[in-house]
C-alpha cells in the first residue's frame, strides 16, 4: 500500500485555504499577524499531521499499518533488556533456536515464568510445555523460551508522509486542524479539528480507510 | 492431537473465560487436577476402569518373605497406594486375584486359613506389601498390578476423561487455585 501523497495534500491544503473569502481578504489585506504563509510551513504542518496519525497507529497494538514501522530485535534469553527505543512492543515471538522457526508468545506474569522456569516438570510433563510465555517488566524480558524476539514499532518523522494513502484525508484534515486561526476562515480550521478528531478515533479503532469530506469534494 | 499441559490450560482458560495472562498459571495446576481426577475415577465403579495400571507392564517381585517395598512402583507408575484394594492383584499368569487381607483380619484369623495353600492374599503394611498363601507361605514370584494409578496428562485417557479433568481444574481456579485472583478474558492484560 502507498503513503500519503504530501505534494497532492499540500494542493489540496492550498485550494481549500484559498477557496476560502476571508483568505483571499487577507491577500489583499493582511492581517497584522499572519503567522502562516509559506509553502515550507504547509510542508511542516502536513508532516506533524501525518505524525500524529503515525504515532496513533504505532500505539494501536494489532493495526494493520504498523508492521510497516516494525523493528524486530535479536534473539533475547530471559532477562534480557529489550532494545531501548522510544516504541510500544507490539509482538513477542520464541523459538527454540536462535536462527529457528518463531511463534507467537503469550503474556503470563514474571513470576509464574521464573517459577517455570526453576520447576518447568511442576508446569507440564517435559520442558518445552513451558516455552511460549513472557512479560516484559521494566524493559526486562522474562521469557520461559529458549530465544526471543521482541517487536518494537518505533517512528522518525522524514520529508515524506508515512501514514498511508487511504488516511489522505486524515492528514489533510489534521494540516488543516493544526493552521493557526489568524487571518483564515476560522469556520473551516474549527470544521477540520473536528474532523481531525473523529479520524484520529477512527484509526485508533484500527480503520484502514478514512473517509473523504463530502463538503471538501466540492471544492476539489 | 496428543494433549499437552498448554493445550489443557487454553482450554480450561477458554471455559472460564480468562485473561491469556493466566495460561501458564492453570498449568500449574494440572498435576493437582491429574491426583484429583484419579482420586474420584478410583471411587467410581462405572469409570474406574479407565485409570487402571497394566498388569502384563506393572509388575514386582517379592523378596524371600514375600513383602515388596512399593515406592518405586508409587514413583514410576503413579501407582495409589490407599486405592490398591479397588484394582486387583495377580500372581503371573494365575487368573485368580489376590484377596486382600488387613492386618488385624491376619492376625486374628490367620492359622484358619492354613493348608489353604491355593488361595492367595496379601496385606499392606506402610508402603510395603506382603503377599502370602492360604497356609502362610510367602509369594516369591512376580505380582502383577492391575490397580488406580495417578496418570501423566499424555497416559490419561481423552475421550473418556478430559471432561472430568476439565471440569477438576475449572472448580480449583474459581475456588481461588489461582494465588492473586484471576483477570477475566474481557480485561486488558
Amino acid at each position: 500500500m502507498a503513503v500519503a501523497n504530501i505534494t497532492e495534500i499540500a494542493s489540496r491544503y492550498n485550494r481549500l485555504v484559498f477557496a476560502t473569502d476571508l483568505y483571499q481578504r487577507t491577500l489583499s489585506s493582511p492581517p497584522k499577524k499572519q503567522s502562516f504563509n509559506s509553502d515550507q510551513e504547509i510542508t511542516d504542518i502536513i508532516l506533524e499531521a501525518d505524525e500524529l496519525l503515525c504515532l496513533d497507529i504505532r500505539n494501536t497494538i494489532g493495526h494493520e499499518w504498523a508492521p510497516t514501522f516494525f523493528a524486530l530485535s535479536a534473539a533475547l534469553q530471559n532477562g534480557a533488556p529489550i532494545p531501548a527505543m522510544d516504541a510500544p512492543v507490539h509482538k513477542v515471538t520464541w523459538s527454540t533456536a536462535a536462527d529457528g522457526t518463531y511463534q507467537d508468545s503469550e503474556v503470563s506474569y514474571k513470576n509464574d515464568i521464573i517459577e517455570a522456569i526453576k520447576n518447568p516438570l511442576r508446569f507440564g510433563e517435559q520442558v518445552s510445555d513451558i516455552y511460549g510465555y513472557h512479560e516484559i517488566v521494566a524493559s526486562v524480558l522474562y521469557s520461559t523460551s529458549p530465544y526471543t524476539k521482541v517487536t518494537q514499532c518505533p517512528w522518525t518523522r522524514t520529508a515524506v508522509c508515512q501514514s498511508p494513502q487511504s488516511y489522505t484525508t486524515g492528514v489533510l484534515a489534521g494540516a488543516l486542524a493544526l493552521t493557526p486561526k489568524e487571518g483564515l476562515d476560522s469556520g473551516l480550521i474549527t470544521f477540520a479539528e473536528k474532523k481531525f478528531e473523529e479520524f484520529r478515533a477512527m484509526v485508533r479503532a484500527r480503520a484502514m480507510i478514512l473517509p473523504e469530506i463530502v463538503e471538501w469534494e466540492e471544492s476539489r | 492431537m496428543a494433549l499437552t499441559y498448554p493445550i489443557v490450560a487454553e482450554l480450561v482458560r477458554g471455559r472460564l473465560q480468562l485473561g491469556a495472562k493466566e495460561k501458564l498459571r492453570i498449568q500449574k495446576l494440572i498435576p493437582s487436577g491429574l491426583q484429583r481426577l484419579a482420586e474420584e475415577v478410583s471411587q467410581d465403579t462405572q469409570k474406574r476402569r479407565f485409570l487402571l495400571t497394566d498388569r502384563f507392564t506393572v509388575t514386582a517381585t517379592p523378596d524371600a518373605t514375600g513383602a515388596i517395598d512399593l515406592t518405586s512402583l508409587i514413583n514410576s507408575s503413579g501407582l495409589m497406594l490407599d486405592k490398591i484394594r479397588y484394582g486387583a492383584i495377580y500372581n503371573g499368569t494365575d487368573q485368580r486375584q489376590l484377596d486382600y487381607f488387613s492386618n488385624s483380619q491376619f492376625a486374628e484369623y490367620s492359622m484358619a486359613f492354613a493348608n489353604t495353600y491355593q488361595t492367595k492374599f496379601y496385606r499392606l503394611t506402610g508402603r510395603t506389601l506382603h503377599a502370602f498363601r492360604g497356609d502362610q507361605t510367602p509369594i516369591t514370584t512376580d505380582l502383577n498390578f492391575q490397580v488406580p494409578y495417578t496418570p501423566t496428562l499424555s497416559q490419561m485417557p481423552e475421550n473418556d476423561l478430559l471432561t472430568d479433568l476439565l471440569d477438576i481444574l475449572g472448580e480449583m481456579v474459581t475456588s481461588g487455585g489461582l494465588q492473586g485472583g484471576v483477570t477475566r478474558a474481557d480485561e486488558n492484560t
